[in-house]
């Protein structure tokens, strides 16, 4: 699935936090990955995953290397610069849905869309609404968050994510809050995503169980990547 | 823009208490200032009313004659010093053609001559000192304004008939079609017939003043077809000086405008003014600053939201319009709510307070439309500088750290 298009370039990358007491979050990663990778990053509490997930998708600042995405040099980019990119190329989905509570199902997956266009052009509804119907929840439309489970929250977390075809979501702990039941329906959502659309995942998670059917697994120990491993015996067939 | 409208518009409509206080705070902050704004305003056009009303606005009169001396100083000794004539009457005498002169301006509502000195008017024993006042009857009354309060007789200020004050009827003991005798300061004598009694609510007109003809007053000032000045009214009566400044390139006469003569009603309404415009704006202060200490809160409650939509990629000009609209939508709202509550209120007390003698209400207000609007969009700007500060802590947010929730 994966083509051999670099979407995200970590060169010698490292994070620290604080000034007074030093953080070393992340120490000299270097990573690439390519157009429609489907990725786990495991590795133990506070080891880094976060960081770095908040690096790669250009939330935040490394102390030091250089990073790009899509071609575009991270380290040139002022905060809106790297909020017009994030606008392009990235969606998130975190732990806890953070849907805007004040904001239907139907809204949440517009936000998007209204973030990015203009007077001239009205948001895409029927995106928005296909996207729904592809995570089930074609009779949620007009739900507001509070009146969604956790599962359904985080589909339509996905569906937020994916509007406006993105080429790059970075998850973290997407199921962390979730029972494996429907943590499992959330992550084969996802898969169904990268196979369909062509969209990279980078997942944080600490479920072994779905970590392995994944076709890349990185873990990172310590604020250093310990492994990074393509399983030979990948759940898809090639 | 949009997406902070949009926003924006969500949050009001979701109506969470925080919306509802700060809805609360313009509605009180507006009522307030509306409330003040239109009960000065009564107060002051009452004032305006009561004083200016029934007197000339601009008066014009011939400048204090001064006597020819010889002003020779001889080594710096004083040999003369000038004092204004005070045995000759002023007069206008040609005065068709002063009055031709002055011609005609917009502002000016009336221009009327009239006949103004002092004397006695007696009945039996009783006497009691006087203005005179002379005029052509329907000029004289769009100056003096009495003709409304006429409460016995007629208008009726034919030659040998005089209207006067309630409270002087009263002293003298007459009444309609009873005589009395006019004496002026001039020695000149007259009977005239009481034709009307007035009720004005003010002492100049109730109780020493006679109302006759133009012709009866210059025969009893010995003023032998003169007059003593040209009266004027203007629409605006903040008009007046203007009004008297072209007057005076227009006639050679001294034209004083009522500011110059009345500077208690002057003061009276510029410190009301200063006081009201200091309250208003301690109103509207309150008001931005409970905005801005809510939209605080707001701001730090929301701050995971705001992360999110940031991490979706909105800029900082987008955040900070959401906050922006939401400022702008509570000042609509609660200056438009606190618009009607002032306007209710203002209709309640009128009716609740009491009347005076006249039956004009004694709660003296007034409340012009023109005023809801004002106060709407004041609130909508007041609203909007308040929120101004959160909004911008709100627009640069770390998302990282917003969305950790540090
Ligand atoms: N904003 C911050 N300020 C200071 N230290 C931080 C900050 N964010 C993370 N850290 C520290 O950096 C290290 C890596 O944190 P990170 O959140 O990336 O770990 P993690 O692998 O995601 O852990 P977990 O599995 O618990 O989510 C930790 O020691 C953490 O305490
Ligand atoms: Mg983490």
């Amino acid at each position: 699935m994966a083509s051999d298009e670099t979407l995200i370039r970590f060169s010698s990358v490292s994070k620290i936090y604080g000034t007074e007491v030093q953080v070393h979050a992340l120490k000299e990663v270097s990573l690439e990955f390519k157009r429609g990778e489907f990725v786990a990053i495991t590795g133990p509490s506070g080891s880094g995953k976060s960081t770095l997930l908040n690096l790669l998708g250009a939330l935040d600042r490394p102390t030091s290397g250089t990073l790009e995405i899509g071609g575009v040099r991270l380290n040139d980019l002022d905060a809106d610069g790297l909020s017009r990119l994030r606008r392009i190329h990235l969606g998130f989905i975190f732990q806890f849905h953070h849907l805007l509570p004040d904001f239907t199902a139907l809204e949440n997956v517009l936000v998007p869309s209204r973030i990015c266009v203009g007077v001239a052009k009205p948001p895409d509804i029927s995106e928005a609404k296909a996207l729904l119907e592809r995570v089930g929840l074609g009779s949620k439309f007009d739900s507001k968050p509070a009146q969604l489970s956790g599962g359904q929250q985080q589909r339509v977390a996905i569906a937020r994510a994916l509007a406006r075809k993105r080429s790059i979501v970075l998850a973290d702990e997407p199921t962390g809050n979730l029972d494996s039941v429907s943590g499992n329906e959330v992550f084969e959502l996802m898969k169904e995503f990268n196979r369909s659309e062509g969209t990279t995942f980078l997942i944080v998670t600490h479920d072994q169980n779905l970590a392995r059917k994944t076709r890349r697994m990185i873990t990172v120990v310590d604020g250093k990547i310990a492994t990074d491993v393509t399983p030979e015996k990948s759940v898809e067939p090639a | 823009m949009i997406f902070g409208f949009y926003t924006a518009l969500r949050y009001v409509q979701s109506g969470r208490n925080q919306t509802i206080l700060m809805l609360c705070l313009v509605m009180v902050g507006v009522t307030a200032y509306t409330f003040i704004t239109a009960t000065v305003q009564g107060i002051q056009s009452d004032v305006i009313r009561n004083s200016l009303g029934s007197s000339s606005h601009v008066t014009i009169e011939p400048f204090d004659d001064l006597p020819i001396v010889d002003r020779t100083i001889d080594r710096g000794q004083v040999l003369s010093t000038i004092q204004t004539g005070q045995q000759r009457e002023k007069k206008i005498s040609d005065w068709p053609s002063e009055i031709a002169r002055l011609g005609e301006l917009p502002e000016i509502t009336v221009i009327s001559p009239a006949v103004l000195g002092s004397g006695f008017v007696e009945r039996g024993t009783q006497s009691r000192p006087v203005s005179i006042r002379g005029g052509e009857p329907e000029l004289m009354d769009r100056i003096v304004n009495i003709k409304k309060d006429l409460v016995e007789g007629v208008f009726d200020l034919s030659a040998g008939k005089a209207v006067i004050g309630i409270t002087l009827a009263k002293k003298l003991n007459v009444s309609v079609s009873d005589r009395v005798r006019v004496i002026s300061n001039r020695g000149v004598q007259t009977n005239v017939q009481i034709a009307g009694i007035v009720y004005a609510g003010n002492p100049i007109a109730d109780e020493s003043t006679i109302y006759v003809t133009l012709g009866d007053a210059q025969r009893l000032l010995r003023l032998d077809g003169s007059i003593s000045a040209i009266e004027v009214k203007v629409k605006n009566v903040f008009d007046a000086a203007k009004v008297a400044e072209i007057l005076r390139q227009r006639v050679k006469l001294k034209c004083t405008p009522w500011m110059e003569n009345n500077t208690q009603v002057l003061t009276l309404i510029s410190s009301q003014n200063i006081a009201t415009g200091v309250i208003r704006a301690f109103a509207l202060l309150s008001v931005a600053l409970g905005i801005a200490s809510v939209l605080n809160v707001t701001v730090t409650q929301k701050g995971k939201e705001i992360g999110i939509i940031k991490s979706m990629g909105a800029v900082q000009s987008q955040v900070l319009y959401v906050f922006i609209f939401l400022g702008g939508f509570i000042g609509l709202l609660g200056g438009l709510a606190g618009a009607f509550l002032s306007y209710v209120l203002n209709a309640a007390l009128k009716v609740v307070s009491a009347n005076t003698p006249k039956g004009a209400p004694s709660f003296a207000t007034d409340f012009q439309m023109r005023q809801v609007w004002e106060a709407v969009i004041v609130a909508v700007l007041v609203a909007v500088i308040g929120a101004y500060i959160p909004a911008r802590k709100a627009s640069k947010l770390d998302p990282v750290e917003a969305i950790r929730g540090v």
